[in-house]
């Protein structure tokens, strides 16, 4: 249902991505690691055009992503539930608010726009403190904030950029534990970047190691983790081993 | 940056801008408004409502009370019935207001007032604030009469008086102000005067002549319907006739003064200027040369006196700059003309006192016609030589019998002329013909001479001859070395004065081309660096009250255009600093992101003028220097400023927009429901509000 073909995108002198390929097949759980700043959330950020690519092809429900209109690719961006690592909330807005936006900006009734973000919300585990504004709430709330607002557009695709790397250890367990949850608890594609290696084994249909903006090896996690043939896999075996 | 414009923000756009104009304009009227009536009001304070005083007149404050005390004598006693009130004191002066009853607005009130208050302790000057009038500034001397009788005649114009250079117009009402002055304005349009700007050291001599010939030459090439020199008006009348008299004086001195003539003979040429040198009687006699024509030239004496010699004829040599005495230059004559106008004069006054005897011995002695005949034919004879002398000396007086000469000439005039009515009838013609005359008709016409002797008598002949004596004795005692410097100083003297910095005025119509009446005396003259530069022969100026507010439009211009420019910049950092704000982040990395031309500076310049021109025509706003297309310079400046800054001005929360972008929202609803709410509280944010879902 997704294909990256050979993206590329350079920033200055930085080459942040060189020749990335990527392929998901509809209810995959993919993983994208790899050393910081190689590239992964630019890739992840290519799929819905937050970060517009230089050269390459994106195809989402077999349409090419970077030929669509205005208006097609807002629609696309409507199916695709995106979680970032700084949750990247609305300030001004509740928690119950938060949710409702992409609902409400989306033509859908007011009351059933609360009712569906509720739903969204107590699948993350968030039933209280609801009018609470994302300055009042924990990071780990803050995040599952983040998830339920992705959730309840009841996307067909989920993009997640290091959903807990910042995020203290002990709310980072909460976080990976909603995950977890959804993982298997829904059908939904999911991208998912981090360094949760633990958590990569056990939720990941296949892990995608990268470096230096491509993609440097892949498999499932089993195999990647235990006879990785890249650097980088040999990096995260050891890793995980400790 | 435009793609911003998409769905539905350019409306919420566009809707900011004519608020923010709107807003801008009006605030920006307030404010020049509220400084207009604030200054108006305070003119009102300064000089009076409206028409309510006529003069101002100032004293210097520290002798205010006594100039009061004195300015309420004054008016009770030159000025009965008008009003006077003490005005606010400026800068070091008391100021008086002063109204006058109808019956004493009037041009000899109103242009003798500085005169009538002149006495005043302190006094310092009068400013006319009369109304309804009309001022027109600098009306050159020359054109104010020929102006005056026109100006009149225009309807609405009550009456005009004068006030140094300028003209004011008095109107019978406000009403007519506008068509007056248009009248006015078309009425010294008709004129011009041209300066003739003669070139430095060009030797004038004579500024009459070379006046007179300047005029022929533009009167031949351009046929004006005006022509007239105005160069002496130029000094203003009294100044005209002191040189008017000064010049019939040179004239005067000349014609007594010895008469030099210098017949060259030498090779050294000789300049109007030089001296010459001649063996006197006892001293040494020097000439100055004022006149060269081929061999012969003329002179003044400069030093030395005839010493009562009639006439003097001698070699003259050169004085060089030394004093050393030169080559030799020609024969020198010099002719006493005063010696030989007073020994005329004496012979006349012993003929004069021997006419009385003479008429009654003719009278008597009829009979004795021959004898008697050939007596008084002698002294007929006389008289016609006493005649003709005084004919020569009448055509030397003539001019001043036409001007105002001295008094002395006229006088001498006067009586010359008498003196041939009253002698010999209707003048020369029966003298000339006595000697012709055989006895037989002499002895017919011997009866009406007798009766026209008999008339003589009747002159009272004792008052002739005190007379004459008189001016006898006037005639100048003065050396013939006094008389040439005197004429030299009165020669130096007008020069200086009639062309300073040697230029003619002509009052001419506006027909004439200054270019060409500038090539008609250059040719007319033969020099190429003579100038003509034309001027107007009067400006119509707003009264000073409207002057007052003209400024007072132009503060209020101003400070309304320095609102507008305070008003845009406002909206530009509070509105569309987060608009250029969000534009920058939004489109960061997108495609069609251009480095050279950035849009968002493009979108920020055109915001800019497109704030802060309609914003400066709405206001009304006119600043000097800045019309529309600075006022459109400005604006794009602060615009192309604004976006420059615009992330420091109004930063924008990276992540939140970000999010709005992955939740599918459009531009339009990220501006409104993340950026605009983040940002700045503004008119934007007001505008917004009402469309915004969350919030
Ligand atoms: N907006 C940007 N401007 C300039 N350079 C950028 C920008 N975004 C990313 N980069 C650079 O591109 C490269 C890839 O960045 P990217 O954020 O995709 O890495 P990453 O793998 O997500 O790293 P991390 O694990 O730290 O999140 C990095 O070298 C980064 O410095
Ligand atoms: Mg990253």
């Amino acid at each position: 249902m997704l294909k990256l073909v050979n993206l590329t995108k350079r920033y200055g002198q930085t080459l942040a991505l060189d020749g990335f390929n990527l392929e998901v097949s509809p209810g995959e759980r993919v993983v994208i690691m790899g050393p910081s700043g190689c590239g992964k959330s630019t890739a992840i950020r290519c799929i819905n055009r937050l970060t517009e690519p230089d050269g390459g092809e994106i195809y989402f429900q077999g349409l090419s992503v970077l030929d669509m209109g205005h208006r097609e690719l807002l629609d696309m961006r409507k199916r695709i539930g995106f979680v970032f690592q700084h949750f990247n909330l609305i300030h001004r807005l509740s928690a119950l608010e938060n949710v409702m936006f992409g609902l409400v900006m989306a033509g859908m009734d007011r009351r059933q726009a609360k009712e569906q973000a509720i739903e969204a919300l107590a699948k993350v585990g968030l039933t209280g403190d609801l009018d609470k504004r994302p300055g009042e709430l924990s990071g780990g709330q803050q995040q599952r904030v983040g998830i339920a607002r992705a959730l309840a557009l009841d996307p067909v695709l989920m993009l997640w950029d290091e959903p807990t790397a910042s995020l203290d250890p002990i709310l980072v367990c909460e976080v990976l534990d909603v995950m977890e949850e959804l993982v298997a608890t829904t059908q939904t594609t999911m991208v998912i970047v981090t360094h949760e290696v633990a958590f990569a084994r056990r939720a990941a249909d296949r892990i995608v190691l990268m470096d230096k903006g491509k993609v440097v090896e892949e498999g499932p996690p089993d195999e990647v983790f235990t006879s990785p043939s890249s650097e980088v896999g040999r990096k995260y075996q050891r890793l995980l081993v400790a | 940056m435009f793609a911003l414009l998409r769905d539905g923000f350019a409306g919420d756009l566009i809707i900011l801008l004519l608020v923010s104009i709107l807003l801008g304009s009006l605030g920006a009227s307030a404010i020049a408004a509220a400084v207009d009536n604030y200054f108006g009001d305070t003119v009102n304070e300064l000089i009076g409502d409206y028409g309510e005083f006529d003069v101002i007149i100032h004293v210097r404050e520290e002798v205010q009370d006594a100039a009061g005390q004195e300015m309420e004598r004054i008016v009770a006693e030159k000025l009965p019935g008008a009003v006077y009130k003490k005005g606010l004191t400026v800068a070091g002066q008391a100021n008086f207001f002063l109204s006058l009853p109808p019956e004493l607005r009037n041009r000899g009130i109103l242009e003798g007032l500085g005169g009538i208050v002149g006495d005043l302790p302190g006094y310092s000057g009068l400013t006319y604030i009369i109304e309804p009038a009309i001022t027109i500034n600098s009306v050159h001397p020359g054109v104010r009469s020929e102006l005056w009788e026109k100006m009149e005649q225009i309807p609405g114009v009550d009456f005009i008086f004068r006030q140094g250079n300028n003209l004011l117009v008095l109107l019978d009402s406000v009403d007519c102000a506008p068509q007056v002055s248009q009248a006015l304005e078309e009425l010294l349009a008709g004129y011009q005067v041209l300066e003739v700007r003669l070139p430095i050291g060009y030797a004038a001599q004579d500024v009459e002549a070379l006046s007179e010939q300047v005029r022929a030459g533009i009167a031949r090439e351009l046929g004006p319907r005006v022509l007239k020199d105005v160069t002496f008006a130029r000094q203003g009348e009294d100044t005209q006739s002191f040189l008017k008299a000064l010049a019939e004086m040179r004239r005067f001195l000349l014609s007594y003064a010895a008469k030099v003539d210098i017949h060259l003979e030498g090779d050294a040429p000789l300049w109007v200027g030089d001296s010459v040198i001649v063996p006197g009687v006892d001293d040494p006699i020097v000439v100055e040369v004022t006149e060269v024509s081929g061999s012969l030239a003329r002179g003044v004496i400069t030093k030395g006196d005839l010493r009562g010699v009639p006439q003097l004829v001698q070699t003259g040599r050169r004085l060089l700059a030394s004093g050393e005495e030169g080559p030799e230059v020609g024969r020198v004559e010099i002719r006493n003309e005063r010696l030989q106008l007073i020994q005329t004069i004496d012979e006349s006054l012993i003929l004069v006192g021997e006419l009385d005897a003479l008429a009654q011995e003719a009278k008597g002695a009829v009979d004795n016609a021959e004898k008697t005949l050939s007596t008084f034919h002698q002294a007929l004879y006389k008289l016609e030589e006493l005649q003709l002398q005084l004919q020569t000396l009448t055509q030397n007086l003539q001019p001043a019998l036409e001007g105002q000469g001295t008094s002395s000439q006229i006088f001498l005039s006067l009586l010359i002329n008498s003196l041939f009515k009253d002698m010999l009838g209707d003048g020369g013609s029966q003298v000339g013909v006595i000697g012709d005359l055989d006895v037989a008709l002499m002895r017919d016409n011997l009866d009406n001479i007798a009766a026209r002797l008999e008339a003589v008598r009747q002159v009272d002949l004792d008052a002739v001859i005190h007379q004459m004596q008189q001016v006898r004795d006037a005639l100048p005692q003065l050396q013939e070395e006094d008389m040439g410097r005197s004429v030299r100083l009165i020669n130096s003297y007008i020069a200086g004065q009639v062309i300073p910095g040697e230029k003619i005025d002509l009052l001419v119509d506006d027909a004439v081309s200054p270019r060409e009446a500038e090539r008609a005396v250059q040719e007319e003259l033969d020099n190429e660096y003579i100038s003509v530069l034309s001027t107007p022969a009067g400006v119509v100026r707003p009264n000073t009250r409207a002057e007052l507010f003209r400024v007072l439009r132009e503060v209020r211009g101003i400070i309304a255009g320095l609102a507008a420019i305070v008003f845009t910049v406002l909206t530009l950092i509070l509105d569309h600093a987060t608009i250029l704000s969000a534009g920058r982040r939004l489109l960061a990395g997108k495609k069609g992101l251009r480095r050279v031309l950035n849009p968002v500076f493009v979108f920020g310049a055109l915001t800019g003028a497109a704030l802060l021109v309609p914003t400066y025509i709405l206001s009304r706003a006119n600043i000097p220097f800045m019309g529309l297309g600075q006022a459109l310079g400005c604006g794009l400046l602060l615009g192309l400023l604004t976006a420059l800054l615009a992330e420091r001005l109004s930063p924008v929360d990276d992540s939140e927009m970000l999010a709005g972008e992955a939740l599918g929202l459009t531009y339009a609803q990220i501006m409104r429901e993340i950026v605009v709410p983040a940002a700045r509280p503004g008119l934007l944010q007001l505008l917004s509000r009402c469309r915004r879902k969350f919030g």
